[in-house]
């Protein structure tokens, strides 16, 4: 029973580290909420059993025991950059306000261009996912497309989805102007949007949220170890399971975060220059109606 | 009633400076809007047809095989196949353009035979699916060929 009221503390311990995103829950089984309830009453032991639960996770979040991204391709090294940021303590003083890290990492841009890095951004600046629309005006859309296709995968790009009339493209962020700057050439630009969204904090608010999971089930895992009856072990599983999903939600998040980051993305739409030419076909229009009436639509019209 | 009657033929193209008789599986149409001298038919709609013009402003094969070309490539869409050197049942020579064109995924044939005189240009237009027309190129060729041009 001690283990049940253990477990109860643990997981609304753990819903605080987590931060007000997660709610704990009490599960409506025969047990835990009367142990939960008794748990929650005990003002003392519930105290005891945060600051027990905050010594396991507290160090994780400042001494460096970070999350391996072993695993994850597309954003392992945006994920390993910040796992290197966290392993120093946290500095005593206020860090300084977002907009001033920002401006340190993205000096402004030259005037007449876009505020973006050539880079990745410094693990210390913002993480940055940038996208852009551009609608062009083409003339042979077949040809332009192929055209952007070899520049993109010159620079190391790729293909996410192509029609008749738009191009969805990925291309590394260190490459995405080299990557507009291409698009630009091949038509005229009718109309452009470029954004650059700053994940820094969700990001690393999801890596905080990991860890004191992580933490939170290896404590879990202790206790499964102690459990003395069936009654509690059961408990501790759906606990467990419960954290397990949670863990996993959060670092698919991030996974798509580190991928959004490492690979920007663009989006063309292709629209066909008016066909209406100086002249004609070739800037010229013979005097010779008939000309026009030659062909097999009139032809093959037998009535 | 003789002068209506030259008036009638006159407006009904019966004053055409060539002959060309019907070809055997065809059927000669009676259209007189549709800008065509003559024009004949399959069942399955494989088609020849003959215009005259006036050679107005006068100008050589050379010229009217070139406009005739770019205007079909350039502006009508059509796939420039081959140039033919024909002759007439009257001697004249003419150049034959062969193209080809895809209509909602369909090819079609298009023979134009241009033969130039010094006062009316006759041009002989042929297509059609190009599955029948294929059956039917010999004898195509052996229609154009026949015509009859004066002067």
């Amino acid at each position: 029973m001690r283990l049940v009221r253990m477990l109860a503390t643990l997981s609304l311990g753990w819903a605080v580290g987590c931060g007000a995103s997660y709610q704990y829950a009490p599960r409506e089984t025969a047990a835990a909420p009367a142990s939960y309830e008794s748990s929650y009453d005990e003002s003392d032991s519930r105290t005891e059993m945060i600051s027990e639960v905050y010594a396991v996770a507290a160090p994780s979040a400042t001494s460096g025991q970070d999350y391996d991204f072993a695993d994850d391709e597309a954003g392992g090294d945006i994920i390993g950059r910040l796992a290197g940021e966290s392993a120093p303590p946290r500095p005593p003083a206020a860090p300084p306000p977002r907009d001033e890290r920002i401006a340190q990492a993205n000096p402004p841009a030259p005037e007449g261009e876009p505020e973006m890095s050539d880079a990745v951004p410094a693990p210390t600046g913002p993480l940055l996912i940038y996208t852009a629309e551009l609608t062009l005006g083409v003339f042979e859309v077949a040809d332009t497309q192929a055209r952007i296709l070899a520049g993109i995968q010159e620079l190391q790009g790729f293909l996410s989805r192509r029609s008749d009339t738009l191009l969805v493209l990925r291309v590394p962020a260190a490459k995405f102007r080299d990557a507009l700057a291409l698009i630009e050439e091949a038509g005229d630009v009718l109309a452009r949007n470029v954004e650059a969204l700053d994940v820094s904090e969700e990001f690393r608010d999801l890596q905080i949220r990991i860890r004191n999971a992580e933490a939170m089930r290896d404590r879990l895992e202790l206790l499964l170890t102690r459990a003395d009856d069936v009654e509690s072990a059961l408990a501790i599983e759906r606990e467990l399971q419960r954290l397990t999903e949670y863990i996993e939600t959060v670092k698919g998040r991030q996974r798509f975060l580190a991928d959004r980051i490492s690979l920007s993305t663009i989006t063309v739409a292709f629209r066909s220059l008016s066909t209406e030419p100086a002249g004609g076909p070739d800037g010229f229009v013979l005097p010779f109606p008939w000309l026009d009436e030659l062909g097999l639509s009139n032809l093959m019209r037998l009535r | 009633m003789i002068r209506a009657c030259l008036l009638l033929l006159a407006l009904s193209g019966c004053a055409a400076h060539f002959e060309l008789g019907t070809p055997t599986g065809f059927v000669e149409l009676d259209d007189d809007r549709s800008g065509y001298a003559a024009r004949f038919t399959t069942a399955d709609g494989v088609v020849i047809a003959v215009r005259e013009l006036d050679n107005d402003p006068e100008g050589s094969r050379e010229f009217w095989v070139e406009a005739i070309k770019n205007r079909l490539r350039m502006n009508g869409g059509y796939a420039f196949v081959e140039e033919v050197e024909v002759t007439a049942a009257s001697g004249q020579s003419g150049t034959q353009l062969r193209f080809g064109r895809d209509q909602n995924g369909t090819p079609f044939t298009y023979w134009l035979t241009l033969f130039v005189g010094d006062d009316y240009l006759h041009i002989v237009e042929a297509g059609g699916r190009t599955e029948l027309f294929e059956s039917m190129a010999e004898q195509v060729a052996q229609t154009v060929a026949s015509i009859t041009i004066d002067g």
